[in-house]
C-alpha cells in the first residue's frame, strides 16, 4: 500500500508514524505530560468534533458552510435552560404590523408576549424534546426561508446569510434571556472517574461516546441508506440525481434539521459542563470550522477525528508550555485554529469540494455611472447636506455623521476585494486594528508627527494585509471566508492582545487628538463653526474630506484598466486569466488597496475614541462591517455610503432614534434579519435597490412624458395641410 | 416594475418595525414566573420609560426649556411636589448586546422614584434619571457622553460603560468637568483626574483575594488561574508582589485560555496549596472551572472573581464554596436590616423582579451620592462646577450595602473613592458576607506605575 503512494504522501506517512511513536515513547516515560492531556482534551475536543460534523451535515446538503451554526446552538441551549429552570418557553420573534404606529406615536397597542409559561420548571426529557424541536424547526426555516433560495446564488450570498443568522439569533438571545453565563444542572453522570491516575468527569466521557455515536450513524446514514447516497449523489451532480427521481429539496431540508438537531443536542449536553453565554459556541465555531475543513466539509469520520485532535493538541500545548517555561508566549494555543485553517486550505492546496448544482452566477452589479451633468449636482448636493451635517447639525447628528464616514471607508475596503473581485474578506476590522495600534504606537507612544504616524500606520495595514491575502492565491469562496476569518483571529491574538510597545498599555491602547501644524482637529477639539457643543465639527469635516476623496477613488478605480480586470477576476478567473489578465497580481492589488482604506478607517476610529481595547476590532466587529456593507451594497459605492449611514451609531441610526424609534437593544437583531433578507432577495443591497426604482420611475415619468408629448403632437396635425 | 415589488418593500418595512416591537414585547405578563429572563425583561420596562422619556426632555432642554418643568409634573403627579423643577441624574446604562446590565438603570429609577416618595427628591426638588442606553461599541458610549456634557441641566453622570467604554466615556466627561460617578476597571480610570469610581476595580482585584485570603481563611500558598485575557494581563505582576506582601506565595500560575472544558488546566494545578485563585474572563469560564475544580477533588479554599457571582450561576449551585468580591452586599442574605431594607424599596419601587445581584448594588449607592453631591453643589441653583467640586470632596459612611466611601482616593490613585469590596462566599446557591468588607490599601499598586 505504501508503494502506492507518492513521494510527498510517503514522507508525510513516516513523519506521521515517528511522531507517534515518539509520542508513545514520551507518553510512557511522562504520562503526566503526554498521556494525561489526551484524556482532557477528548472533552474539549468532542465538543469541537460535535460542532463540526454539524457544519459537515449542512455543507453536503446544500453547500452551505453556516457560520450561524453555533447561534443555532446557543438559542436552542437557552430554551433547554429556560424549560428546565422556570418552565418558560420564549416566544419566537413574530411580526407586529402595528409596530412602526406604536413606534412613531410612542404607544403601545399590541402586547406582545415573549413568553409562554409551561407550568414550573420542566424534567429535562421534556424540556430536551422540546428544545430539539426548537432546533428541528430553525432548521426547517433556514432551509426553506433562506437557503433554498440562495441555492443558485453565490458563494458571498450564502456567506452573508449564515452571518446573518448567527447576528439574528445571537441577538434573539440576548433580548429573551439577556447577557449573563447560564448553568444548568447535569445531563450524564458527572462523577470524576481514574484513568490511570488521571480524574477525568464522567460526563466528558459521556460527550465522547455520545459524538462517536453520532459520527458513526451519519457516516452509516450517508453511506448505506438510500437518503444518504442519493445526497452524495446531489452533491456530485444535482442534475442527474433529480433524473433519478430524488428530491435535492428534500435531501437539503432533511439534512438542515438534522444539522440544527445536532447542534441543539450539542449544546444542551456540554452546558453542564461549560455553562453557556449568548456568544459561547459562536467563539467555538472557529475551532470546528477548521477540524470541518480539515474533513473537506465531507468526512464526518476526519472532521470529528480532527476535532478531537484539536481539543488534544491544545491540551498538549497548554501542558509543554506550563512545564517547559523557555517556549515564548506567543498565544500559539489561541492561534491555533488559524494554524489548522491554514494547513487544511493552504498547504493541502485544495479549495471545498464545490457541488454539482445547477448554478446561475447572480453577482450583484458593480454600476459605475456616467458622470453626467445631472449627477454632479445630485453628487454636490449630497456633500452640501454632508457639510450642513456634520458641521452646524445638531451635535448627535454630527456625531453620527462623523461614524458614517468612518464606516464608508470600511465599507469601501469590502467594496473593492469582494465587490470587484469576489473574495471574501472577513478580517477587515483586523486591519483596522492594524492601523488603530499603529497610529496609536507611531504616533502617541512614539511622538512622530500626524504625517509620518498616518501613512506609516496605513502602510501596516498594507503590509499584513498582503501577507493574509497569500491564501487567496490558491483558494476562494467560503473557504477564502474562513482563512481570511482565522487571520484576522490570529492578527487579534499575536498582536492586539499582548502588552508591550505596539500593544496594550494596562489593558488600553491611547491615541491624542490628530493634531497638524500645531491645529488640532480632534472630535472634541475648538472649531470655529457650529454650536460649540461636542462633538465640534472639525474632526467631522476632515473625515467628509477624507471619506469624499476615497469615494471618489474607488468610482475612478472601477473606470480604469485596473477595475476592469478586477471584474473580470470576479466574473471568472480562468477566462481572465486566458485573456492575459495576472489574476495573482490583480487579488494582490485588490487585498492591498482594501487593507489600505481599512487601515485608513482604523487610523480614524483611534482619533474618534482615543482610548479603546481590542474588542473593537475582533472578529465579531469584522463580521458586522461585511454584514452592513453587504446590506449596503457590496458592489458599489454607493452602497459603501449606504453602509456608512447603518453602521454604529452612524446618521442613519441616530436618524431613526430621534424621528422614530429606538432601535440601539435591537440593532443586531434588526440588522440580521435584513442582512437575511439582502442575500436572498436582493444580493445588490439597498443602494441597488434604490438605483432600480430610481431608473423604473424615471421610466415611467419618460415614458408618460413622451406619451404626453405625442398626443400632443398628433393633436397638431389635425389643422395642418397634409 | 413588478406589481409585487411595492408590496415587499412596505412588508420588509414593516417587518423590520415589527422585529422591534416583538423583541420588546410584554414583560409584565411573563416576568413573576421567569426569574430567570427578569435581569433582562423586567430591566428593559423600566429602562425603556426614561429612556423614552427623559430623552426628549434632554433634547428639549437645549431646544425648549421651558415647557420642560410643566411636562414633566404632568408625567409624575403622584410622586414628588409638583411646583419644583427635578434635579436630573444622568445615566449611562450599558444595556444592549453582548454585555449588558439590566439591572443598573432599573435599581436606580427604583432608587429615585424611592427618594421623590419617601424623601421629598432632593433638597425638596423631584429627582429625574435621564438614561442614556449603550452598548458594546463605545462609539455608543461617546454618544451618551455627548448627550450629556451639551445636556446644560445634567450636572452629574452615572457611568455604567464596563472596561473599555468607561474611560472612553468618562475621559470625554471628566475633560468637560462634568461630575462622573465611574464604574472603573482599569487602571487609566483612577488616575485620570476628575475621574471618579465607586468600585475597586481590577486594582482591586490585584489585592482583594490575598487580602482576604491571609485574613480570613489563613492561606498561605496559591495557584493562580488567569484568562489569557488582555485586560488581566497588566495586572499579573501585582498579584505576586502583592501576594507576598500578605504572607501568600503563588507558586504556580496557569493561563487559560478559551477550551471549553477546564479539567486538563485545572488538573495541571498543585492540589496542596490552600487556595485556588480563578481571575477569569467569562462566566461560562467559571462553569467550566468549578466543574474541572470538583472533578479533580480539591479540598482547598477557591476564589474567583465577581464575573462569576451572577445571579444565574450563583443559584446554580455551580460555584458553591468559591469566594468572590462584590461591591455591595445588597445580594447577601445576612446582611441583616440595611439589606431587608433595600429589598423593601427594590420591591416597593422597583418591582418583584428587579433584583440585587450584579452592579445592582453600585447603582443604588450612585444614586445616593449623586443625590449627595447635587444637594452638596446648590440643589437647583447647582452647576458643573459646584457638583464637580462636591464629588472630589465626598465622603459618607452609611449608605445601605456600601462601605464607607471617600474622594478623592490615596495619592495617586485619586480615583478610587471606594477600596473596599465585599468577599462574599457561595453556600447552597446563595450569597453569604461572614467576613465583611476588606479594606485595602491602593497604595500597594504604585510600584505599578513606574
Amino acid at each position: 500500500m505504501i508503494a502506492r503512494l507518492s513521494p510527498a504522501e510517503r514522507i508525510g506517512t513516516v513523519a506521521v508514524g515517528a511522531i507517534a511513536l515518539a509520542w508513545i515513547v514520551a507518553a510512557i516515560a511522562r504520562r503526566d505530560m503526554f498521556f494525561d492531556p489526551v484524556l482532557f482534551g477528548l472533552g474539549s475536543g468532542a465538543i469541537i468534533a460535535a460542532l463540526a460534523i454539524g457544519l459537515v451535515v449542512a455543507f453536503r446538503a446544500s453547500g452551505v458552510i453556516n457560520f450561524g451554526h453555533g447561534a443555532i446552538a446557543t438559542y436552542v441551549t437557552y430554551v433547554y435552560v429556560s424549560l428546565v429552570g422556570t418552565g418558560q418557553y420564549p416566544v419566537p420573534p413574530l411580526p407586529n404590523p402595528l409596530a412602526p404606529i406604536e413606534g412613531i406615536a410612542g404607544v403601545e397597542i399590541v402586547d406582545f408576549p415573549t413568553f409562554i409559561d409551561l407550568g414550573d420548571s420542566m424534567g429535562k426529557a421534556p424540556a430536551l424534546l422540546i428544545a430539539l424541536a426548537t432546533a428541528a424547526a430553525l432548521g426547517l426555516v433556514a432551509h426553506f426561508a433562506i437557503f433554498r433560495p440562495l441555492r443558485y446564488a453565490p458563494v458571498l450570498a450564502k456567506v452573508i446569510a449564515s452571518v446573518g443568522i448567527m447576528l439574528f439569533l445571537q441577538a434573539a438571545v440576548v433580548l429573551r434571556f439577556g447577557a449573563r453565563a447560564k448553568a444548568t444542572e447535569p445531563i450524564f453522570p458527572n462523577d470524576p472517574v481514574d484513568i490511570l491516575g488521571a480524574r477525568v468527569g464522567q460526563d466528558r466521557l459521556w460527550v465522547l461516546g455520545t459524538v462517536v455515536v453520532i459520527t458513526v450513524a451519519l457516516w452509516m446514514l450517508f453511506r448505506y441508506t438510500r437518503f444518504g447516497i442519493a445526497t452524495r449523489a446531489g452533491a456530485e451532480n444535482e442534475r442527474f440525481t433529480t433524473l433519478l427521481g430524488f428530491n435535492a429539496d428534500f435531501q437539503a431540508g432533511i439534512s438542515w434539521v438534522m444539522a440544527s438537531v445536532l447542534a441543539g443536542l450539542v449544546g444542551i449536553l456540554v452546558a453542564p459542563i461549560t455553562g453557556v453565554t449568548p456568544n459561547f459556541f459562536t467563539v467555538l465555531l472557529i475551532s470546528s470550522l477548521g477540524a470541518a475543513l480539515l474533513g473537506r466539509m465531507s468526512s464526518f469520520v476526519i472532521a470529528a477525528a480532527a476535532g478531537l485532535m484539536l481539543g488534544i493538541v491544545d491540551q498538549e500545548l497548554f501542558r509543554l508550555e506550563l512545564e517547559w517555561g523557555w517556549i515564548p508566549d506567543i498565544g500559539i494555543r489561541r492561534a491555533l485554529p488559524f494554524v489548522v485553517i491554514a494547513l487544511a486550505m493552504v498547504i493541502r492546496g485544495e479549495s471545498l469540494p464545490s457541488r454539482g448544482a445547477l448554478t446561475v452566477e447572480r453577482l450583484p452589479e458593480a454600476y459605475s455611472p456616467r458622470i453626467t451633468r445631472g449627477r454632479l449636482i445630485g453628487y454636490g448636493a449630497l456633500i452640501a447636506v454632508a457639510f450642513w451635517l456634520t458641521v452646524f447639525a445638531p451635535f448627535q447628528y454630527r456625531g453620527g455623521m462623523q461614524n458614517s464616514m468612518i464606516g464608508v471607508i470600511l465599507a469601501l475596503s469590502l467594496v473593492v476585494v469582494t465587490g470587484y473581485v469576489g473574495q471574501i474578506s472577513l478580517m477587515q476590522m483586523a486591519l483596522a486594528g492594524i492601523g488603530a495600534f499603529s497610529v496609536a504606537s507611531f504616533g502617541t507612544q512614539a511622538g512622530m508627527p500626524l504625517f509620518i504616524s498616518l501613512p506609516l500606520a496605513v502602510a501596516s495595514g498594507v503590509g499584513f494585509g498582503l501577507i493574509a491575502a497569500i491564501p487567496s492565491l490558491r483558494t476562494r469562496g467560503a473557504s477564502l471566508a474562513i482563512v481570511t476569518l482565522a487571520s484576522g483571529l490570529a492578527m487579534g491574538e499575536i498582536f492586539f492582545s499582548r502588552p508591550g510597545w505596539f500593544g496594550l498599555d494596562r489593558g488600553v491602547k491611547t491615541t491624542d487628538p490628530p493634531t497638524l501644524f500645531g491645529i488640532e482637529f480632534g472630535p472634541n477639539s475648538d472649531f470655529i463653526l457650529g454650536d460649540g457643543k461636542i462633538p465640534t465639527g472639525g474632526y467631522g469635516l476632515v473625515l467628509l474630506v477624507v471619506g469624499a476623496l476615497c469615494c471618489i477613488s474607488v468610482m475612478r478605480l472601477r473606470r480604469s484598466r485596473l477595475g476592469e480586470q478586477m471584474l473580470a477576476v470576479r466574473a471568472n478567473e480562468r477566462a481572465a486569466a486566458a485573456a492575459g489578465v495576472n489574476v495573482a497580481a490583480i487579488k494582490l492589488s485588490a487585498f492591498a488597496i482594501s487593507s489600505f482604506f481599512a487601515a485608513l478607517g482604523g487610523a480614524l476610529i483611534a482619533f474618534n475614541l482615543g482610548t479603546y481595547g481590542t474588542d473593537t476590532f475582533g472578529i465579531f466587529a469584522s463580521l458586522t462591517v461585511l454584514a452592513f456593507a453587504y446590506l449596503g451594497g457590496i458592489s458599489t459605492v454607493g452602497g459603501a455610503i449606504t453602509a456608512g449611514t447603518l453602521f454604529s451609531e452612524g446618521i442613519g441610526i441616530v436618524v431613526t432614534n430621534e424621528w422614530v424609534i429606538d432601535v440601539g437593544p435591537y440593532t443586531a437583531y434588526v440588522a440580521g434579519f435584513f442582512l437575511i433578507g439582502t442575500a436572498v432577495y436582493n444580493n445588490e443591497g439597498i443602494d441597488g435597490f434604490q438605483r432600480r426604482q430610481f431608473h423604473q420611475l424615471g421610466a415611467w415619468l419618460g415614458r408618460r412624458w413622451r406619451a404626453a408629448r405625442g398626443g400632443a403632437a398628433r393633436r397638431e396635425p389635425e389643422g395642418a395641410d397634409v | 416594475m413588478s406589481p409585487k415589488s411595492p408590496w415587499r418593500i412596505l412588508t420588509a418595512v414593516l417587518l423590520a418595525f415589527a422585529l422591534v416591537a416583538a423583541a420588546c414585547g410584554d414583560d409584565e405578563e411573563d416576568a413573576p414566573a421567569a426569574p430567570e429572563p427578569a435581569p433582562a425583561a423586567p430591566a428593559e420596562e423600566p429602562a425603556e420609560e426614561p429612556m423614552d422619556e427623559p430623552e426628549e426632555p434632554a433634547e428639549e432642554a437645549m431646544e425648549e426649556p421651558a415647557e420642560e418643568p410643566a411636562e414633566e409634573a404632568m408625567e409624575e403627579p403622584a410622586e414628588e411636589p409638583m411646583e419644583m423643577a427635578p434635579l436630573k441624574i444622568g445615566l449611562i446604562a450599558q444595556v444592549e448586546e453582548l454585555m449588558a446590565f439590566p439591572e443598573v438603570p432599573a435599581v436606580a429609577q427604583a432608587y429615585v422614584d424611592y427618594f421623590n416618595a419617601e424623601h421629598g427628591g432632593a433638597d425638596g426638588h423631584p429627582l429625574e434619571l435621564v438614561v442614556c442606553g449603550a452598548g458594546d461599541v463605545p462609539e455608543s458610549h461617546i454618544a451618551c457622553a455627548n448627550e450629556f456634557v451639551n445636556a446644560d441641566d445634567v450636572h452629574v453622570v452615572i457611568n455604567g460603560g464596563f472596561l473599555s467604554n468607561s474611560i472612553v466615556s468618562g475621559t470625554i466627561l471628566a475633560e468637560a468637568g462634568k461630575a462622573n460617578l465611574g464604574l472603573g476597571n482599569d487602571f487609566i480610570d483612577y488616575l485620570t483626574p476628575n475621574l471618579y469610581n465607586f468600585d475597586p476595580g481590577l486594582p482591586g482585584l490585584a489585592q482583594v483575594f490575598f487580602v482576604f485570603a491571609k485574613a480570613q481563611r489563613d492561606v498561605s500558598t496559591m495557584s493562580l488561574f488567569l484568562a489569557d485575557d488582555p485586560a488581566i494581563a497588566p495586572f499579573e505582576p501585582a498579584l505576586y508582589d502583592i501576594g507576598e506582601s500578605n504572607g501568600i506565595t503563588i507558586n504556580e500560575t496557569i493561563y487559560l485560555g478559551f477550551e471549553p472544558d477546564l479539567t486538563g488546566p485545572v488538573s495541571a494545578a498543585d492540589a496542596s496549596n490552600d487556595g485556588w485563585l480563578f481571575v477569569l474572563a467569562d462566566g461560562a469560564q467559571c462553569t467550566a472551572a468549578a466543574n474541572g475544580a470538583a472533578t479533580v477533588g480539591y479540598g482547598g479554599h477557591i476564589f474567583g472573581n465577581d464575573l462569576c457571582l451572577s445571579q444565574d450561576l450563583v443559584e446554580s449551585g455551580a460555584v458553591d464554596g468559591w469566594s468572590g468580591p462584590i461591591v455591595s452586599s445588597a445580594p447577601t442574605i445576612d446582611g441583616g436590616a440595611e439589606i431587608d431594607e433595600i429589598n423593601r424599596i427594590l420591591d416597593t419601587y422597583g418591582g418583584a423582579d428587579v433584583q440585587t445581584a450584579g452592579l445592582a448594588g453600585w447603582a443604588l449607592a450612585q444614586v445616593f451620592i449623586a443625590r449627595d453631591i447635587l444637594i452638596a453643589g446648590g440643589g437647583a441653583d447647582a452647576n458643573d462646577e459646584s457638583v464637580l467640586a462636591a464629588l472630589s470632596t465626598y465622603s459618607r459612611s452609611d449608605i445601605p450595602g456600601y462601605p464607607e466611601v471617600s474622594c478623592p482616593g490615596p495619592d495617586p490613585w485619586a480615583g478610587a473613592c471606594n477600596t473596599s469590596p465585599l468577599m462574599v462566599t457561595i453556600a447552597d446557591g446563595q450569597m453569604t458576607a461572614p467576613d465583611g468588607f476588606t479594606f485595602l490599601d491602593f497604595s500597594e499598586l504604585n510600584f505599578l506605575l513606574g
